[in-house]
């Protein structure tokens, strides 16, 4: 286990915080033996504040990834209710649309990724969003669901 | 923008590099790199930047990172062993002598000495014995 590894010790940036975060947790979950932490090994843990900012996408054989369940930032009127739906059901111009536009790179390289990066939300207004998404155990070596986080300011803040 | 720019962090485990994590944030990834070294089963990480650019579809990449710890430098000069305080030491062996040039001389001078002593007393014999034959 990484346990020397403080959450505490964290990048400046609420982006590079949220990230960081996240990572110390997922590494923590994995521990020495495992190839890849369960769903429970790392919402079993205290996320603290970065719980309302995660998702779980479950990845269907051969079909479309579908949501397993949101936080709290990606359930207002924004987004309606994306518990099991697919992915092509997250509205456009949207914080979840954007960081979840790399998911693919985590299957092939069954490794965490982050990306930030901006977009014009329905308002036209210019976002700034940091996204993280780390790949969780299907019950063997391979990758059975995904979770990410993402947050954002925008570019008046 | 033509160019890709990614961070590819890998840590050295069980022998071997395996990738860990991927950045687009140069900064976050060094950052994640340093404290990743931290971890007590690590001894290597890497952070190797790829750029991929999309009008040629090539990548190129470099090491930006490459930091080892608890690495053992193979010494090829043997050392001396320091005993450690308060230990029992044993006495050393003591040293043969090696025998030098001088002492086979000596050896040689008392052989020709006792026989020279011995071939005269023979001769002392002989001679008292021809005289008391004269007699």
């Amino acid at each position: 286990m990484m346990s020397e590894i403080s959450a505490n010790e964290s990048p400046t940036g609420l982006e590079r915080r949220m990230v960081h975060r996240l990572l110390i947790h997922w590494r923590e979950a994995l521990g020495e033996e495992k190839t890849l932490p369960s769903l429970d090994d790392v919402m079993g843990r205290d996320l603290g504040d970065i719980a309302p900012l995660i998702y779980v996408l479950n990845l269907p054989e051969g079909g479309e990834p579908e949501f397993a369940s949101l936080g709290e930032a990606f359930s207002g009127s924004e987004y309606g209710d994306l518990a099991g739906k697919p992915l092509s059901a997250v509205p456009e111009g949207t914080l979840l649309k954007n960081a979840l536009g790399y998911y693919k790179n985590i299957l092939d390289k069954k490794v965490p990724i982050t990306m930030g990066g901006d977009f014009t939300d329905s308002q036209g207004k210019t976002v700034f969003y940091r996204s993280i998404i780390v790949p969780l155990s299907g019950g063997g070596d391979e990758i059975g669901q995904l979770l990410g986080a993402a947050n954002f300011k925008n570019k008046e803040d | 923008m033509a160019e890709i720019i990614s961070y590819e962090l890998y840590a050295y485990k069980g022998g071997k590099w395996v990738i860990d994590s991927v950045y687009d944030d140069k900064q976050q990834a060094l950052h994640e790199g340093r404290i990743l070294l931290e971890s007590r089963h690590l001894t290597g990480v890497k952070i190797i930047q790829e750029n991929y650019d999309k009008e040629t579809d090539k990548t190129s990449a470099m090491i930006i990172f490459n930091e080892a710890k608890n690495v053992e430098k193979v010494r090829h000069k043997p050392v001396k062993p320091i005993p450690k305080a308060g230990a029992v030491t044993t006495a050393p062996a003591p040293r043969v002598r090696p025998k030098k040039e001088g002492d086979f001389t000596k050896y040689i001078v008392k052989l020709v000495v006792i026989l020279g002593g011995l071939m005269l007393g023979g001769v002392a014999l002989v001679a008292y014995y021809m005289a008391s034959v004269g007699d």
